[in-house]
């Protein structure tokens, strides 16, 4: 069908099915097929365009099994510069919008989805089915902020159906073992965990991990970028000139191949034993207090449940599991990178709190 | 309905029973301390002193007569407080009065009241992931929606 120009709240949900038979009935031979490995999911990614085929090759971390994962999910990222692939639809805005809205009409039919006004594109997911797909006015339109971590929603949906999840949070790990790193923008997440990875530590990731809740509680690398200011890169003794790669993000800060600059030191998972909440303090010496758990739910838990939208309620309830499972920490940094790394790295090889 | 003179806002009815303002709202309870979340405005909400029991008793389906009342004898010092408190989580969308299909038996009160007066520390820093919306910026004056300003990179992204 054509696609109807407007769309609103009468007909996303039917909006949102025609896309999906849509892209599963486009012809397979006109598009480039890519087998993604990614944390406990395999994902198969059917693209129109090869740049976009790239950045998500380049930017997702492909975890090694010799086994295929219980769960598969396949995705089509289609432009409408392609052949009989529609231009996305307009939100019609005489209708009004409401995010809270917008997520309940496509739930209720067993549907994700996300709308980017100014492409315009569309993602949608059928959670049942585990098929996607990303609707582009053009090759490269996708959101500014998902150059760095493409495919990001659809990835989130896909971990959510089966009890995982794409969580906003740093990691900072040694032997194996490590820390969620939370808190809000500014509060010295990304930098302390550059200055862990840069003096000895591992990681992740610095901004989306995936988290599993078995009998462990184990985090999961899903995108191979880290980003930085300027200063917190010149802190941690990083020439941005030196980052193959680098890019400057939507927001001004750098992006760049964490799993590149340190392959020794970017991790495919690790088992997390505790929550660090890091506060910039100018401290003499780090140190690492223990808080409340309520403490460590406010940190973590709204900024995780609504950077990514979908599947809410059940976010809210797997990170209030997880914060109770955890120990939580204030960490009070100093602000030497290699002194704040031996401190977290100390308390890490203690056990960081003997969580079970 | 009551409302409360000069601000245009419902007030509670004590003998009526709430409920949370699900879906939009969840809550969990971390070792007596409730922290709150409204997704449909990305606020939260951190409880504090005697709030997380009001607020527990109140889910369970007592009313928030029989809460007064108790904190009437244990506590009367924090009978205004908690009214208020009670008006609050009325005004800020975090309750909503039953159905008639949802009364059932309420658990047995909690009449835990040691410690401080009810608070709630509200927090929005999170708030435009759910406003800077795809479309519009809310207005609640020009009356909704209103066109955002101009186009950028913003929609509801994540946050840096």
């Amino acid at each position: 069908m054509n696609a109807p120009f407007k769309v609103s709240s009468a007909n996303l949900l039917a909006y949102a099915n025609d896309r999906l038979r849509a892209a599963e009935r486009f012809p397979r031979e006109r598009l480039i097929r890519r087998d993604l490995r990614l944390a406990r999911l395999d994902m198969t990614v059917w693209f129109t365009s090869k740049g976009l085929a790239e950045i998500c090759e380049s930017m997702l971390v492909q975890h090694h099994s010799e086994m295929p994962f219980q769960q598969a999910a396949e995705i089509f990222a289609l432009d409408s510069e392609a052949e009989e692939w529609d231009s996305p639809a307009m939100w019609d805005e005489g209708a009004g919008f409401s995010s809270r809205e917008f997520e309940r009409i496509l739930a209720a039919g067993d549907r994700r989805g996300f709308y980017h006004h100014d492409a315009p594109s569309w993602q949608f997911y059928d959670s049942g089915a585990a098929v996607g797909v990303h609707t582009l006015p053009g090759p490269l339109d996708i959101p500014p902020w998902e150059l760095g971590s493409p495919l990001r929603l659809f990835v989130h949906w896909a971990q959510a159906g089966i009890g995982k999840r794409l969580t906003h949070a740093a990691t900072l790990g040694i032997n194996g073992y490590g820390a969620l790193i939370v808190g809000p923008s500014g509060s010295g997440k990304s930098g302390t965990t550059l200055a862990g990875f840069m003096n000895g530590l591992d990681s992740v990731g610095d901004d989306y991990v995936v988290v599993e809740q078995g009998a462990a509680v184990a985090a999961y690398s899903a995108f191979k970028t880290f980003k930085q200011d300027e200063d917190g890169l010149r802190r941690a003794g990083i020439q941005a000139t030196d980052l193959i790669g680098a890019k400057r993000n939507w927001h001004g800060k750098i992006e760049f191949d964490a799993a590149s600059l340190m392959p020794h030191a970017f991790k495919d998972r690790m088992e997390i034993r505790a929550i660090l909440i890091p506060r910039i303090a100018r401290a003499k010496r780090t140190s690492i207090e223990p808080v409340a758990s309520h403490t460590a739910a406010l940190a973590l838990a709204p900024s995780a449940v609504l950077q990514l939208s979908g599947d809410a309620s059940e976010g809210f309830r797997f990170f209030a599991s997880l914060v109770k499972r955890l120990p939580a920490f204030s960490v009070i940094l100093s602000e030497d990178p290699a002194e704040i790394a031996d401190a977290i790295g100390s308390f890490l090889a203690r056990g960081a709190g003997h969580a079970g | 309905m009551i409302w409360v003179q000069g601000q245009g806002m419902p007030a509670i009815l004590p003998d009526r029973r709430y409920a949370i303002s699900a879906p939009d709202v969840v809550s969990e309870d971390f070792s007596g301390q409730i922290v709150i979340l409204n997704l449909s405005d990305g606020r939260y909400f951190s409880l504090g002193g005697i709030a997380s029991t009001v607020w527990s008793n109140l889910l369970a389906g007592q009313t928030p007569q029989a809460i007064f009342d108790s904190i009437g004898q244990h506590r009367p010092e924090l009978g205004d407080e908690a009214n208020r408190f009670v008006d609050r989580l009325l005004e800020l969308k975090l309750i909503r009065p039953q159905e008639g299909s949802e009364s059932g038996l309420a658990a047995a009160l909690s009449e835990t009241w040691a410690g401080d007066p009810p608070k709630i520390d509200v927090f929005d820093d999170l708030a435009e992931l759910i406003f800077a919306d795809p479309i519009h910026d809310v207005d609640e004056q020009a009356g909704w929606p209103a066109p955002r300003p101009e186009s950028s990179d913003s929609g509801n992204g994540p946050t840096k």
